[in-house]
C-alpha cells in the first residue's frame, strides 16, 4: 500500500511522543531527522515535561536544545561566585502527584520571600523549626491552597532561567525530598523552598 | 463491532464514498459530516437522496481502511445517545484501534486524509504507543523505512544526545 513509507502523514504521531522516542525516530532516515528536527515537537515534549514553562515566550535557546540539555540531571559542576539577585530569576515550578500535575507556574524571583510571617495553626513542630531557620530558603505563598496526603509520590521539577543573559538551569531537588520536610500533609498554602546554593547557571 | 445505522430511506441526504478498487460506501449525511474534508465538499456541492453525491477517493484508502473509518464516523454520528451510552462509545473507540499494523498507519492516514480529528488522535496514539520505547532499527521495520544515513550523520545525532543509547 505504500502508506507506511511516507513519514509526512504521519506527523502527527511524533507531537505524542517522549523525548527519548523522538530521538530514535530521528535516526530513521535522513527524511525523518529533518522532519523531527521541527522545534515545534520538542516544545510538545518540553511543554509535558515542563508545564510552566509555556507560560512564557519560548527560551532564547530551542525546545530541543532545552530538552537534550535538562533532561538529564548534569554532573556536578564547580560554582562560580555567586553575583545573582532574585530579581533577575525566574523559576518553572511543576509539582506531580501520583503523576497528577497538581501545580505549574512560572513564578519570578520577586515573588520569593525570605520566611513565613503568619505560619499557619497546626503545623508539625519539625515544620515550623525548618521555616523559621535561616538557611538559605526562600518560600511563597500558593493559590488556591493544595495538600498533598502523607504516602504519596510526588515529582518536582525545577527550571531557573536568568532574565539577563537568558541562560537555563535544572535545579535536582532529589535530597531535598528525601528530607521529608518539604512536604509535610497539611492544607494551607504550601511553602515552596529553594535553596540558592544548588544554583549552577550554566 | 457495528450494529450498523440501517435507517429507513425517507428521502434524507446521503452521499457515495468510491474507493480506488471499485467499492461504494452509501452514508447520511451526519455520518458524511464526521469527516472535516467530505463537510467542506459537501457545503459546496449538495447531495441528495435521489441523486446522492459521489466521492472518489485516493488509492491509499482502499475499501477495508475506508471501512473501519465509516464503521467509526456511523457509530460516532450516533454519538452516546445510544444504548450504553458513552461508556459503550469508549469501549468502541478502544476496540476499534486494534488492528495490525499495516492497517492501523492505513486507518492513520486516513485518518488525516478525511479530516476525523478524535479517529486520528485515537489512532496517532496507539502508534505513538507502539513505538514506545523502540530502538532505532525497530523503528525503521515498523515503518518500512530504509536508513539513507552515512556513517557520520548517524553519530552526530547519537552524540546530541548519548544517554538516549545507554
Amino acid at each position: 500500500m505504500g502508506v507506511a513509507s511516507s513519514l509526512v502523514k504521519f506527523c502527527f504521531v511524533f507531537t505524542l511522543l517522549d523525548g527519548e522516542d523522538l530521538v530514535s525516530c530521528m535516526l530513521v532516515s535522513r527524511q525523518w531527522r529533518d522532519t523531527a528536527r521541527d522545534d515545534y515537537f520538542w516544545k510538545c515534549i518540553c511543554a509535558k515535561k515542563w508545564p510552566s514553562i509555556s507560560k512564557r515566550p519560548p527560551p532564547a535557546i530551542s525546545y530541543h536544545k532545552l530538552f537534550l540539555t535538562f533532561s538529564r540531571s548534569q554532573p556536578l559542576q564547580p560554582l562560580p561566585p555567586s553575583k545573582l539577585s532574585f530579581n533577575t530569576l525566574e523559576f518553572f515550578i511543576d509539582l506531580w502527584s501520583e503523576q497528577t500535575l497538581i501545580f505549574s507556574e512560572a513564578v519570578s524571583g520577586t515573588v520569593l520571600r525570605r520566611g513565613l510571617k503568619n505560619p499557619p495553626p497546626g503545623i508539625p513542630d519539625a515544620l515550623k523549626i525548618h521555616l523559621d531557620s535561616t538557611d538559605y530558603k526562600m518560600i511563597m505563598q500558593v493559590e488556591p491552597r493544595f495538600s498533598i496526603p502523607l504516602g504519596q509520590t510526588i515529582v518536582v521539577s525545577v527550571l531557573v532561567s536568568r532574565k539577563d543573559t537568558n541562560q537555563i538551569a535544572r535545579i535536582d531537588i532529589h535530597s531535598y525530598l528525601e528530607s521529608g520536610l518539604g512536604f509535610p500533609c497539611y492544607s494551607w498554602r504550601t511553602p515552596l523552598t529553594v535553596s540558592p546554593m544548588s544554583l549552577a547557571l550554566r | 463491532m457495528s450494529e450498523g445505522t440501517k435507517e429507513p430511506d425517507g428521502g434524507e441526504e446521503k452521499v457515495v464514498l468510491k474507493t480506488h478498487d471499485g467499492q461504494e460506501f452509501t452514508v447520511d449525511m451526519a455520518t458524511a459530516n464526521q469527516s472535516g474534508t467530505l463537510k467542506n465538499l459537501l457545503s459546496e456541492v449538495g447531495s441528495s437522496s435521489n441523486n446522492p453525491q459521489v466521492i472518489p477517493l485516493p488509492s491509499s484508502i482502499t475499501s477495508r481502511v475506508l471501512g473501519k473509518v465509516v464503521e467509526y464516523c456511523q457509530r460516532h454520528a450516533a454519538g452516546g445517545g445510544r444504548r450504553g451510552g458513552m461508556q459503550a462509545l469508549e469501549q468502541f473507540d478502544e476496540e476499534l484501534v486494534e488492528l495490525d499494523k499495516d492497517m492501523l498507519l492505513d486507518v492513520t492516514y486516513a485518518a488525516a486524509f478525511l479530516d476525523v480529528p478524535r479517529l486520528l488522535d485515537l489512532t496517532s496514539q496507539a502508534v505513538a504507543d507502539a513505538i514506545k520505547n523502540m530502538s532505532v532499527e525497530e523503528v525503521r521495520h515498523y515503518f518500512g523505512v530504509v536508513s539513507d544515513f552515512t556513517e557520520e550523520e548517524e553519530k552526530v545525532i547519537r552524540s546530541e544526545c548519548p544517554w538516549a543509547f545507554e
